[in-house]
């Protein structure tokens, strides 16, 4: 165990195995707990690995770039969906002294763990369903177009809308973290100059074109979250039948190749419904795609 | 949730007293600032028997909102009177139990209950100035002052499902069905509360209310105030805590003093009885008598509009008789489910027949 020195009346130790069992692709992560406070309840510490930063100065910088832009968001958000700050303390790490940001532990899998031990299941026993559960899928998709409005409300969008991002808990409560991702809007246009930095950390596949074309290509075009969030519900409801990456089906500029195949894995009873919203969710055009809220709730209704 | 519109005072430059501007006899101190970091800035809740709730900002966290639970200590003691201290230290102890308790079942994962943030001693101008006036007359218990209990929780964003329910059309379907969502959504916590630990057999919330449920505008409720939990410890015939809820929720065997332990069904009534009121269109308190408990229960303030089922549900939930209700939560949640489903199919055939 690595005891961080004290700036404050809370003593975080950290809990060095299960940290190496955490991963995140950007923050580096800390299985944090304190027995005087807490007792065997555990946390989750943020800081910035070395490799981003020469020396003390630059680690300030970039800090106050990531760090506090994030919690601000936080704060203003407020949603239960989020994970909870805790605390904020320096560490020392060799010679520098890092800022390492306390958040509340989520316990459970992922949504994407889940459906790898689903899929484990499935193999052992044949009474397994071999399909995706639509009506079921649809409603949780609708809670994520809930939380994105609640986010839009307050001037924020959330651009990782992935699998990976949301934990399942015990109850049909779903959480997320990916909180990097978590972008100002202005009229339901992300207008954070954020969003560039997110070059090689978003998932290639949930990125329509013209966030790819903004992003890689550095084009001037406004993103609608709005439009983003049409299409990222979409590749999700893709992800739920195939459970796995679309990269197959990927052709030019990042876009989904639509055609009659994609959709053979869909049972015949849903399949002209399901193919339906998924096109009208993933054109590629952001002025044609589904871009208001109520479209969107209309055409998870309609395959629910 | 709604502030309880207080006016807040600054009467020293470290304390505030928060005042009912309709009844100046209602009133608060709290400090400014609870151990250098978190800024009271409102009163959110005042419960003459229990607790103080008040909203502040965590300055350490670029003034992040979180909630900060005190003692209410407004008729508790008399600073005269001989047993003043234990009176005081016997609060602080529950209150210290209250926080240990949301932070095991935080450890225990039940979902959609506020996160314990902090637990920590700090100044308290309430045990010196108990009658509210700063400064005039001699301090009490000057001693004891310095180490009060608060401990700091997340805040909540939303209403109150009270609030909510005011605003709903009692006889609507939807309005059914959301209830019995809701009521689905308490099972859930109250399964993991009722399956309780290694220490502890059973824990009962005891104080099931519209009141105590946070609806939040992404769709998630939260159940706060563990002031009332009470604990059935393994091998004990008496269960801890027991006698706290509220006139008309409580289960008459918690009202009843000769009772000595109660067990999960109390919070199975406790239900029933929240999904009876949010769905009638009368006041509660009309059908609750003396004790605090429901009499003549009807099924007629309810039936002529709400669908059978949930009216079967509510009847078995609310028997006098513990033995008599569903035995545990997910007996009550498989029902709900059940009606769930008749009531979805109503549903449907409704707005197949608008659409046509």
């Amino acid at each position: 165990m690595i005891t961080y020195p004290v700036t404050n009346d809370i003593l975080w130790k950290e809990l060095r195995e299960e940290s190496q069992e955490i991963r995140g692709s950007f923050f580096e992560k800390k299985i944090l707990k304190c027995e005087e406070k807490f007792k065997s309840e555990k946390f989750i510490g943020y800081t910035l690995p070395n490799k981003m930063f020469n020396g003390q100065k630059e680690f300030l910088e970039q800090t106050n770039k990531i760090f506090y832009p994030l919690i601000n968001a936080m704060n203003k958000i407020n949603s239960t969906m989020l994970p909870e700050l805790i605390d904020v303390f320096v560490c020392s790490e060799g010679e520098i002294k890092k800022l390492m940001l306390v958040m509340e532990y989520i316990k459970g899998y992922t949504l994407k763990e889940a459906v790898n031990h689903y899929k484990s299941y499935k193999k052992q026993s044949a009474d397994f369903p071999t399909t995706l559960n639509i009506s079921k899928f649809s409603k949780f998709l609708k809670k994520l177009t809930d939380f994105s409005e609640d986010l839009l409300n307050e001037g924020y969008f959330h651009l990782g809308l992935y699998p990976s991002h949301f934990i399942l808990p015990k109850s049909d409560v779903i959480r997320l973290t990916g909180l990097r991702f978590i972008m100002k809007t202005e009229g339901f246009i992300v207008n954070d100059p954020r969003i560039k930095s997110l070059k090689n950390e978003m998932k290639y596949s949930f990125m329509p074109p013209e966030l790819y074309t903004k992003i890689y290509k550095e084009s001037n075009n406004s993103i609608n979250a709005i439009a983003v969030l049409a299409y990222q519900i979409g590749i999700l409801i893709l992800w739920g039948y195939y459970q796995e990456d679309l990269g197959i089906y990927r052709i030019a500029d990042n876009q989904i190749d639509l055609s009659d195949e994609i959709f053979d894995i869909v049972p015949y009873n849903k399949k002209r419904k399901v193919s339906d919203a998924v096109w009208a969710l993933l054109d590629p055009d952001p002025d044609i795609r589904l871009n208001t809220l109520q479209e969107i709730r209309e055409c998870l209704d309609s395959i629910e | 949730m709604k502030l309880l519109g207080y006016l807040k005072k600054e009467v020293t430059t470290n304390i505030y007293r928060f005042t009912d501007p309709s009844n100046p006899e209602r009133f608060a101190l709290s400090p400014k600032v609870v151990k250098n970091r978190y800024e009271i800035t409102d009163l959110l809740s005042s419960t003459s028997g229990f607790g103080l709730v008040f909203i502040a900002k965590d300055t350490k966290l670029l003034n992040k909102k979180v909630l900060v639970k005190a003692i209410n200590y407004k008729k508790a003691f008399n600073k005269n009177s001989l047993d003043a201290k234990e009176k005081i230290l016997l609060r602080r102890k529950n209150l210290k139990l209250e926080s240990q308790i949301l932070l095991k079942l935080n450890t225990l994962n039940v979902p959609c209950l506020p996160l314990f943030i902090d637990y920590i001693e700090g100044y308290s101008p309430s045990i010196q100035w108990p009658d509210g006036n700063v400064g005039v007359g001699s301090p009490a218990f000057d001693d004891l002052a310095m180490n009060e209990p608060y401990f700091i929780l997340q805040y909540i964003k939303g209403q109150t499902l009270s609030e909510k329910a005011e605003k709903q059309d009692k006889s609507a379907l939807s309005w059914q069905i959301e209830v019995l969502k809701i009521a689905q959504r308490v099972l859930n916590i109250l399964d993991v509360f009722h399956g309780g630990d290694e220490k502890v057999e059973s824990y009962i919330y005891q104080d099931l209310k519209p009141e105590n449920i946070i609806c939040s505008p992404n769709g998630t409720y939260t159940l706060i105030d563990f002031g009332g939990v009470a604990l059935n410890m393994h091998d004990k015939s008496t269960t801890y805590n027991k006698g706290i809820g509220t006139p008309g929720y409580m289960a008459p065997e918690i009202a009843d003093p000769s009772i000595k332990k109660i067990d999960k069904t109390a919070d199975i009534y406790s239900l029933g009885v929240l999904i009876w009121s949010l769905l009638m269109k009368e006041e509660l308190i009309k059908y609750v008598d003396e004790n605090g408990i429901i009499k003549n229960f009807s099924l007629n303030t309810i039936e002529d509009y709400v669908f059978e089922p949930v009216c079967q549900i509510i009847k078995k939930a609310v028997q006098p008789d513990p033995k008599a209700r569903y035995k545990n939560a997910s007996q009550m949640y498989g029902k709900i489910t059940s009606a769930l489903q008749k009531l979805n199919s109503i549903n449907y055939v409704f707005k197949e027949d608008v659409i046509a």
